[in-house]
């Protein structure tokens, strides 16, 4: 109940998506680089996040052949699997004009190529998806044309997704070859053709939306009026923030294996009136111990100084009360309303379209979003996006290309606070006394305003925790010892501040009181004990410690395993001194 | 030292025969101040605040009170029914039932109520205390005038409240001069007066949780030597409704919680290889690799980020408009403010303040909540608040490891008309939130942001008051109050009723089909389906051991006798390859025929049908095929009952008509077909039986 947390994970979802790299080996050796470089650059993202993807790499267009199938002028690098650091090693170590380049251009062989990867893959795949990272001049020969089409639409009827990356350093013209294939790719549907990018670093983003799963939170009716509804998907433009750590797991050390964890709850006996004192994670050593079944388990909250209990069933029962998950109109403010310096609560999510719930929902979402954005006005909804989740009121802001990504439009969803969620600021000094100085102040003010600007980005931060945590990981899983520099993109270089006039500032605005923080740091290194952690204890810590008069730099836990470990019984209600004591009296060897 | 209370309340609550109703048809006076009564102390116990709460009778039979025992003979029928405390369900459950046949003097009881403020109410201090009056005065008071003035003077120099509850003591046709002097006291103390339908509505809801703000003080460093002293305050925050919860083990006798047995948890590691259980110092961290394992202690700390001190540095300022919604990620937001007590600090947050809104700028800050923590960066924008606050506010934006570069499917060519979009434009205009009421109400505004009250978050509070009061009873469904709270206001649905009809017109939308998966089993074998049904409900009991042996016994492997149907759709669902199921599915069939255990071979017949009903989808020769060498055998055991079942159950040879590629054109005389099949060169004349040659020649 307190943790409303969406998991994405959480929907039910068989296999894992599929995705092909394919590099053409017949373009120049720059172009083959690039797309080089991008794929590594791939497969590290998926390396670092550890994702369950399945993905193959393979060069066409060269003149010698590797590959398990039976397939001509095809390098199967990585063949399709979960990304693994030896396959990592191999495409990075590889050069791929050493395999020549092929007589002819033929396109339809490698897309034959990568249906038989598809089809005969081992585990179940959630999708398909064909990378091809090419630049679009040279059409393949005219006899294997009609081929490489029928191929095409072959695959698109089995739901594979082709995705081509236009790799150029500058626009040109694109053949009308590619024209036509893209057509078929795109199922005769509207389309548009691909821009030209150059930069790795784009051409991995792009290869990574195009192949990563990436799950809508909902799937809704959004009903607009009664009888009146068009299909929406709910989606999380970003990961929690809270949640962008580098995955983690315990291993056993003396093997390096992955431990199962096991959680089990089990009543224990207790003596009456004792019972206050067992926490949730308590065990004392002597009750009995039986398996706790669900339906004798009670949640309790203590309030008007007694405890309240609930089954397990009414807990769940009480987070949604109000039906199942749906999005529906209220009503429409205008967007001034909506400041996000006055009420932002939380990440919000983005709205798309839907055709697999309603058919011919684009065009209404389109219209209301035209709507909304000339008259600049916000939808105000409700929103309950889960079954068991809490119900909120939301705003759906009209916008465009959020988060420079190649999304055209779409509603941001805005989460509303209630009057529970604001709180409370207290008494503030009274500022009646106008300053006579302001003009100055302002000037100087809105100079150090102007040195300090830059243009921000969506992505122009990069958590410096975890990029060094990946670079520390890389440096051991690869054995590198040069490594990738780390730049920390959160701290401004130096030089950008010596514009500013310290001197003028501190004269036009100080002196100002004595900072908290120099104050706080300085007792810090001079008073505080640092704390001992409990694996350096041992033997021979104890015993000095022991003659130096010092274990109660220990914490009382510690020195109740010291007694433990000495079978030295102790009774529960001892303060630290006494423990202490016993210490001393019972444990110098 | 005293303990501080936010506030000390007493309630003069007047039980007197006054309050009786002789019309049973209405509410009584007596009835309302006792469900007033009831929903303030629950209030004050769901908001959890540092409050106290005291209930004096008036007009009780009994007089309890200290004045009354200095005095004796005064201050009579006057009950000091609850002291002073910490407000409980108990305080609730005893309140009065009925109305007494006795009447109180109701000044008596204030002065009463003030005297115990005064001399009886010790070892708490507090700023706020207030004495709520419940009285209808039609029991009138002894009070004189110069008695007024005293008391009067004494509660203003005491800084009492006085409020009266229930009834409207500023109507000017009042009937008692009683009236009269409550009005001067009320207003001389600053006090509020209320009746009883307006107090319920205005306490209709809970009370948020009471939160003491604490500050972060930190320096905002701009550059290397410019640093104001700040302080930064929580403003918005989507906190938990309550507090975490605790377990018990419920007695199966009394239904609560059990006082001999606690629930307990407890966790531990076990290596799946040799099942060893693993503790620390054994038990390490490793990071994922891909689907490699680093362990934590062979990474080269030195490489490791250090994030330094708790600071709030300055990256840089930006337009505003390049911060969206979007943008923000992150847990609320704070409001900043120079340090308390500072005026240099405050001026000069100020004045930044003021030259952001004027330049358009948001500053992009880096903070480090405290020495160590991961950094992470914040959004600082200028904010002048409704409460006239002047300050920064501050809230988190994105790293770029969080965007999730999604891609969507392209709409770019899908496009709408004007008179589609125009009819979106009617409908904005009339469910214009701003103006959602009829003039009579003060503010027109519908749901303010902010102002509205969470309904899930008052259902939880609701549902925990039930419980405390009826332990046992099942929980209720979610009050009227609550469930308007999600209401589209009625004069914005009358409005909008003719431009939904119109947009209807104007769009083609059809509704999607969601096929339900499963269904089939349940139409199979309804006996099945609930006997699954309730192993669930045991298994759902059982405590979550997620031992790896256990979850691998379970799982499916091949098709057996005792279920070959849904072993069958199981497998299928985990992508087991078609010629392997059908083989599998035809051993299971024949050893069921050969053994027919229930004599009616039901469970190979439907396992049959299901075979063939796939069959006809996809390739009916592998069907075809095994009934045919299937019949033989039958034949030769002489089991030609079950051959006549197959035919009437319809479960022979797939035909032509069912599928094209079959080579059987019917299913009359097919076993004269045998002679004349091509696809079975290892079907030789050597190979039938004698049987079966009778059996063929007989026909």
């Amino acid at each position: 109940m307190d943790s409303d947390d969406e998991i994405e994970e959480a929907a039910k979802w068989e296999g894992s998506p599929g995705t092909i790299v394919l590099i053409n080996a017949l373009e120049d050796s720059s172009t083959i680089k690039v797309a080089h470089e991008a794929t590594c650059l791939l497969i590290r993202q998926y390396l670092r996040s550890s994702s369950s993807h399945n993905i193959g790499v393979s060069i066409y267009g060269t003149d010698q052949t590797q590959t398990d199938l039976n397939s001509n002028n095809i390098i199967d690098i990585i063949s399709m699997d979960t990304p693994t650091l030896e396959g990592y090693k191999k495409l990075r170590a590889m050069d791929i004009a050493s395999y020549g380049k092929a007589k002819e251009y033929v396109l339809s062989e490698v897309l034959w190529h990568c249906s038989k990867i598809f089809k005969d893959y081992k585990k179940k795949l959630s999708s398909q998806t064909i990378l091809i990272l090419t630049k679009l001049l040279n059409p393949p020969v005219t006899t294997d044309q009609k081929r490489t089409l029928d191929r095409v639409v072959n695959l698109v009827g089995s739901y594979t997704k082709i995705t081509i990356i236009n790799i150029s350093p500058d626009d040109y013209p694109i053949d009308k070859f590619y024209k036509e294939l893209l057509i078929d790719i795109n199922k005769s549907q509207e389309y548009t053709l691909p821009q030209a990018v150059w930069n790795p670093n784009v051409i991995q983003n792009m290869m990574y939306q195009q192949s990563h799963r990436h799950l809508a939170v909902a799937k809704l009716s959004f009903e607009i009026g009664p009888g009146f509804s068009i299909g929406v998907g709910v989606y999380s433009l970003l990961g929690k923030s809270n949640q962008s750590y580098l995955k983690t797991s315990n291993i056993d050390a003396k093997t390096n294996e992955t431990v199962t964890r096991v959680t089990m709850r089990s009543k224990l006996t207790v003596n009456p009136g004792d019972s206050q004192k067992v926490s949730d994670d308590d065990v004392s050593g002597d009750s009995k111990e039986l398996p706790l079944l669900d339906s004798e388990l009670l949640f309790c909250q203590e309030y008007g100084g007694e405890r309240i209990e609930f089954t397990k069933k009414e807990k769940e029962e009480m987070s949604n009360p109000f039906g199942p998950p749906m999005l529906k109109l209220l009503g429409f403010k205008p967007a001034i309303k909506l400041c996000k310096e006055k009420w932002f609560l939380k990440a919000g999510y983005f709205l798309y379209p839907n055709e697999s719930v309603i058919e011919g929902s684009t065009v209404p979402f389109k219209a209301l979003h035209k709507a909304c954005d000339e008259m600049k006005t916000v939808a105000i909804c409700m929103l309950c996006s889960r079954a068991n989740s809490r119900p909120s009121i939301v705003a759906l802001a009209p916008c465009t290309r959020p988060l420079d990504l190649e999304i055209e439009i779409g509603f941001d969803v805005i989460h509303i606070p209630f009057a529970e969620n604001v709180r409370e600021i207290p008494q503030l000094d009274d500022e009646s006394d106008k300053p006579i100085l302001q003009k100055k102040q302002k000037e100087e003010m809105n100079k150090i305003l102007n040195s300090l600007q830059f243009h921000y980005k969506a992505d122009m931060f990069e958590n410096p925790k975890l990029q060094s945590q990946y670079r520390a990981i890389e440096a051991k899983a690869l054995q590198e010892t040069s490594l990738e520099p780390f730049v920390d993109s959160t701290i401004q270089k130096p030089e950008v501040y010596q514009v500013i006039r310290e001197d003028v500032f501190e004269e036009l605005f100080g002196p100002f009181g004595v900072s908290s923080i120099k104050r706080s740091c300085n007792t810090d290194k001079s008073n505080t004990i640092k704390k001992i952690k409990t694996e350096d204890i041992n033997e021979s810590l104890v015993q000095d410690m022991i003659i130096n008069k010092s274990v109660d730099k220990l914490t009382v836990a510690q020195i109740k395993n010291i007694l433990k470990e000495r079978n030295i019984t102790f009774s529960k209600s001892l303060n630290k001194a006494d423990l202490c004591e016993l210490v001393y009296e019972n444990c110098t060897s | 030292m005293a303990q501080k209370v936010d506030q000390a309340t007493i309630i003069i609550l007047d039980i007197g025969k006054n309050t009786s109703n002789d019309d049973k048809s209405e509410k009584s006076f007596f009835e309302n101040a006792i469900d007033c009564t009831k929903r303030i102390i629950e209030r004050k116990i769901m908001s959890q605040g540092k409050d106290l709460l005291g209930i004096l009778l008036l007009g009780s039979k009994k007089s309890k009170n200290n004045l009354a025992e200095q005095c004796p003979g005064d201050f009579k029928r006057i009950e000091l029914f609850i002291d002073l405390e910490t407000p409980s369900w108990k305080m609730i459950r005893d309140l009065p039932t009925a109305p007494t046949t006795a009447k109180g003097d109701w000044f008596d009881a204030l002065i009463v109520a003030a005297d115990y403020f005064k001399n009886c109410f010790s070892g708490y201090k507090t700023q706020n205390r207030r004495i709520i009056l419940m009285t209808n005065f039609e029991s009138s008071s002894k009070l004189d005038e110069s008695q007024f003035e005293r008391v009067l003077n004494g509660f203003k120099e005491e800084d009492f409240q006085v409020d009266v509850i229930g009834y409207d003591i500023y109507t000017d046709t009042y009937k008692y001069d009683d009236v009269g002097y409550i009005r001067r006291l009320v207003d001389g103390t600053n006090g509020v007066s209320a009746l009883f339908d307006d107090t319920m509505r205005y306490l209709v809801f809970h009370k948020r949780r009471h939160i003491n703000p604490m500050p972060w003080n930190v320096d905002l460093c701009i550059g290397p030597n410019i640093k104001i002293p700040v302080s930064s305050y929580i403003r918005i925050k989507d906190e938990s409704v309550v507090k975490s919860w605790t377990k018990a083990v419920r007695d199966p006798v009394t239904g609560s919680a059990s006082t001999t047995e606690a629930a307990s948890k407890k966790t531990w590691y076990i290596n799946p290889e040799n099942k060893d259980v693993i503790k620390s110092p054994e038990l390490i961290k490793g990071f994922h690799y891909g689907q490699e394992l680093i362990p934590f202690l062979d990474v080269d700390k030195t490489l490791l980020y250090n994030s330094g001190s708790k600071s709030l540095t300055v990256y840089g300022f930006t337009d505003a408009k390049r911060v969206q919604w979007h943008n923000l990620n992150g847990d609320g937001l704070s409001y900043i403010f120079g340090r308390k007590g500072d005026k240099k600090a405050q001026e000069a947050v100020r004045i930044l303040v003021e030259c952001l809104m004027e330049s358009n700028l948001v500053g992009i800050v880096r903070r480090v909540y405290n020495n160590g923590n991961a950094p992470r960066m914040y959004v600082l924008m200028p904010v002048i608040d409704s409460n006239d606050y002047v300050c920064l506010s501050m809230a988190g934006i994105c790293f770029k490891e969080e965007i999730k570069y999604m891609a969507f499917p392209q709409i770019e060519k899908v496009t709408c008309n004007k008179e589609q979009v125009d009819a979106f434009k009617d409908l904005i205009k009339a469910m214009d939130l701003t103006n959602a009421y009829n003039d009579d109400y003060d503010d027109n505004e519908a749901f303010p942001i902010a102002e509205t009250i969470s309904p899930s978050i008052q259902y939880v509070l609701d549902c925990i008051a039930f419980r405390a009061m009826n332990p046992g009873k099942p929980l209720p469904p979610p009050r009227k109050d609550i469930m308007m709270l999600f209401k589209v206001p009625e004069l914005i649905e009358k409005n909008t009723v003719d431009i939904v009809d119109k947009l209807k017109t104007l769009f083609v939308l059809k509704k999607v089909e969601v096929k339900k998966r499963n269904k089939q089993v349940v139409a199979n074998n309804d006996e099945m389906v609930s006997s699954s049904k309730t192993d669930e409900s045991i298994v759902n009991d059982l405590p979550k051991v997620d031992l790896p042996v256990s979850s691998k016994s379970v799982k499916i492997k091949s098709i057996g006798t005792v279920d070959p149907v849904n072993d069958y759709k199981a497998l299928k669902e985990l992508g087991k390859p078609k010629k392997d199921l059908i083989s599998e599915m035809t051993n299971a069939i024949e050893s069921l025929f050969h053994s027919n255990l229930d004599g009616h071979c039901t469970k190979a017949l439907d396992a049959m049908k299901v075979l063939r009903t796939e069959s006809i989808v996809g390739d009916p020769s592998d069907y075809n095929n095994w009934l045919r060498n299937l019949k033989i055998e039958l034949l030769n055991r002489k089991k030609d009952d079950v051959i006549e079942l197959i035919k009437q159950k319809q479960l022979n040879y797939i035909i032509k008509d069912e599928n094209i590629l079959s080579k059987y054109d019917s299913n009359d005389g097919d076993e004269s077909q045998f002679y004349e099949m091509d696809t079975a060169p290892n079907f030789t004349e050597t190979d039938i039986s004698t049987e079966v040659n009778d059996f063929f020649n007989d026909m």
